[in-house]
């Protein structure tokens, strides 16, 4: 039990997908201008990220190790993941129309989202269990929608503020990323301090 | 558009990084030395060139370009995708200090955005010879770019450039010169959002610039007549 | 006709995926080795800061939590240095560290090879010194002030090294390979002489059987199955001697050594001739205490058998 507390709390904080492993980079600063496109972004990204780390484990585990094909795990990974936001949009739009109203016009930019098959890849990497794999995805998967939301508030005031006219835009956008990741770097002391 | 004009097209007037802002996950991540930003160009030269020529071979030829348009996408994916395991295994075979210091951003190469942007956007409708030239233009602006942002956080953080292995260049007679130590920061993650929002607002204050003294010349030209 | 052209796209794709995952396996059975050898070079590098890779025989074992890396002298396959690869948990992720250890049980050195601390915290355990100097006592143990964490992960490496170390060099290395089969051996007296020439009493004693066959009612040859414990399991013997006190011919009928090492003891050749001269006595290196299962047996042996020829069994 204690070592899914830790695989979720630095998954959620210290290893914290957008601020220090520099994965969904692209949304983070693409889709962050709206709270409410932050926050559609972020639950579309838990949910595809849940379904295809699972599958993807699954099949690497159960499939590519088995026949002794790990090597095409990227191309594996990469269709899977391109077929299931294909398959979860055409079902979304089918079942719940008020749900695919909500997440369906970010579904498509997650294809390329880099943080998805990122994570898919790491579950790999780091040897994690099925149930630590789920851990793991599901806090990394929280820790993207608290801090593009987060970001997005900010951003909201950003508008409104004197920046220099070099600056407008992206720059601004990283450099209030920096801080963030400074914040989020030295949240790590809660660990000294539970332990 | 001369070929020369399509190759330099890639490294200036629509460098992926600096102008479209394309591929931003490399360009902050593999960037704490100039030594894996080299490696990282050098993987993204190999995997663009080559998807950029053999994308535009089989869209080139109507029969079949036909047949994969329906499926284009997955077409691009899977084409990529081999390219970049390929990269992969050579790395991790010939190049494993490298490997593994770049680690999960090789394979991640697969949804950089600028090659499958370029293979939809260029290579599809464009002759063979000028995709590898397209491809080579943009891996290598976006190379320049990497390299320029590697450049800024490794001499800033640990006052050192590391070129290749051994081959390295130790600055810190500066930081010495102005008695300060390196700013550690830069080789953090925080690090790497500074440095990058810096370059891109210089660029931007810098093209301003440009743009200002074009209108500038205009109205000359104009107020001449 | 536009189902038809789905399917011939379909087939397409289906084709070309096909042809990249030959090309991908092509290209893997071209770098596989190379992959395969450089990983080691990388792992053996890090050894090399401490010894001589050269010099020695290497051996991997892999446990859950890290791998040992045996160096045994070319000369006698003695274990002369370990160096062990731990891994514990961090501050960000596992820290990972070697840790050389000599004979003698003094720490040759060790060094992080895999951390992902804070920077300019936890980081500072690359390269530290912890005074960590005899493998079995972590008390010396130096951490580093503010970066708790991070020395606790280095600290728990030392601990699991401390609490192996010792009994790694005795041959304990191997208890954590999974343990196989018992070798276990049907043995009678037929195996060693005619029972049909001999009239067979048993005789039971402390440590195990006795079996007596007699000729014209005198003792001719004496079997002894004697059971001790070895590593992990009891070891039974069955040792034959002669009226002259030479020893016919001894068998492991049963034991359940470490795999590898106590199971030497099976088939081999100790040296032993005459019953009641352990001197001659070969033991095994490396197997240390299935060897001295042996001895004891044949001690337990030595001691009575002049007297068990003698009559004393009759008492």
């Amino acid at each position: 039990m204690s070592d899914l507390i830790a695989i979720a709390f630095s998954a959620f904080i210290l290893q914290n997908i957008i601020l220090t492993q520099f994965l969904g980079i692209c949304p983070f600063i693409g889709v962050s201008t709206k709270r409410s496109s932050a926050l559609g972004m972020g639950f579309a990204v838990i949910f595809v990220m849940l379904i295809s780390s699972s599958i993807t484990w699954l099949l690497y585990h159960y499939v590519l190790v088995e026949f002794d094909i790990t090597y095409l795990r990227t191309i594996v990974f990469i269709l899977v993941i391109a077929a299931l936001v294909q398959m979860v949009e055409t079902f979304l739009k089918k079942a719940s129309p008020s749900l695919y109203k909500a997440l369906g016009i970010y579904l498509p930019l997650i294809t390329t989202n880099c943080a998805i098959i990122g994570v898919a890849l790491l579950n790999i990497s780091n040897e994690y269990n099925f149930v630590q794999m789920v851990v793991y995805t599901m806090f990394i998967g929280l820790g993207f929608l608290f801090v593009i939301y987060i970001f997005s508030m900010m951003r909201e005031k950003l508008d409104h503020a004197p920046v220099p006219k070099a600056f407008k835009g992206a720059p601004i956008a990283l450099i209030v990323a920096a801080i963030l990741a400074i914040i989020f770097t030295r949240f790590g002391g809660l660990i000294e301090w539970i332990s | 558009m001369t070929k020369k004009e399509n190759f330099l097209k890639g490294i200036f007037k629509e460098n992926p990084l600096f102008v479209a802002l394309l591929g931003m996950c490399p360009s902050l991540a593999v960037t704490t030395s100039v030594e894996n930003a080299l490696g990282m160009t050098i993987a993204v030269v190999f995997v663009m060139v080559l998807s950029n020529f053999l994308i535009s071979l089989i869209m080139s030829n109507e029969k079949l370009a036909a047949l994969v348009k329906p499926v284009r996408i997955p077409v691009y994916i899977v084409v990529i995708a081999t390219l970049v395991t390929i990269v992969e295994m050579l790395m991790h075979a010939y190049l494993i200090s490298l490997y593994k210091s770049l680690g999960i951003f090789i394979p991640l190469i697969v949804v950089n955005c600028i090659i499958l942007g370029r293979a939809e956007a260029f290579a599809a409708e464009n002759k063979p010879t000028d995709s590898i030239i397209d491809g080579l233009g943009m891996a290598l602006g976006f190379g320049v770019a990497i390299l320029i942002v590697s450049i800024f956080r490794e001499f800033l953080g640990t006052g050192l450039l590391t070129i290749w292995g051994d081959l390295q260049f130790d600055l810190n007679f500066i930081f010495d010169f102005l008695r300060i130590s390196p700013l550690g920061m830069f080789t953090q993650p925080a690090g790497a959002f500074i440095s990058l929002g810096f370059i891109l607002a210089i660029i931007a204050a810098v093209s301003a610039k440009r743009q200002e003294k074009q209108i500038n010349q205009v109205k000359g030209v104009k107020a001449n007549v | 006709m536009k189902n038809n052209n789905g399917l011939i796209s379909g087939l397409v794709l289906l084709s070309l995926g096909l042809i990249c995952g030959l090309l991908l396996a092509f290209v893997n059975e071209l770098t596989v080795e190379r992959i395969e050898a450089e990983e080691l070079r990388l792992k053996f590098d890090a050894i090399e800061e401490f010894y001589d890779i050269a010099n020695y025989d290497l051996e991997e074992i892999v446990l859950e939590n890290g791998t040992i890396y045996v160096l045994k002298s070319q000369s006698n396959s003695e274990i002369e240095h370990l160096v062990y690869s731990f891994r514990a948990k961090g501050y960000g992720e596992d820290v990972e560290m070697l840790v050389a250890v000599n004979k003698d049980l003094s720490v040759e050195g060790y060094t992080v090879t895999y951390q992902n601390e804070s920077p300019g915290i936890g980081t500072k355990i690359v390269g530290n010194d912890f005074n960590y100097n005899q493998a079995d006592d972590v008390s010396t143990f130096d951490s580093i002030g503010g970066a708790t964490v991070s020395s606790n992960a280095v600290k728990a490496i030392f601990t699991e090294v401390s609490e192996r170390a010792q009994s790694d060099f005795n041959g304990g290395l191997y208890d954590d390979e999974p343990i196989d089969e018992p070798n276990e051996l049907e043995i009678t007296v037929d195996d060693f002489y005619d029972s049909d020439l001999f009239d067979i009493e048993e005789v039971e004693i402390e440590q195990g059987t006795i079996y007596i066959l007699r000729q014209d009612n005198q003792i001719e040859h004496l079997v002894y199955v004697i059971s001790t414990p070895g590593y992990h399991d009891q070891i039974e013997m069955f040792v034959a001697v002669n009226k002259d006190l030479s020893v016919e011919d001894y068998i492991v009928s049963y034991s359940n050594e470490n795999e590898g090492y106590g199971t030497k003891i099976v088939d081999r050749d100790f040296n032993y001739s005459v019953a009641n001269d352990l001197s001659t006595f070969d033991s095994i290196s490396g197997a240390t205490v299935s060897s001295d299962a042996v001895r004891h047996i044949f001690s337990i042996i030595a001691e009575r058998t002049e007297d068990d020829f003698g009559g004393g069994l009759d008492d």
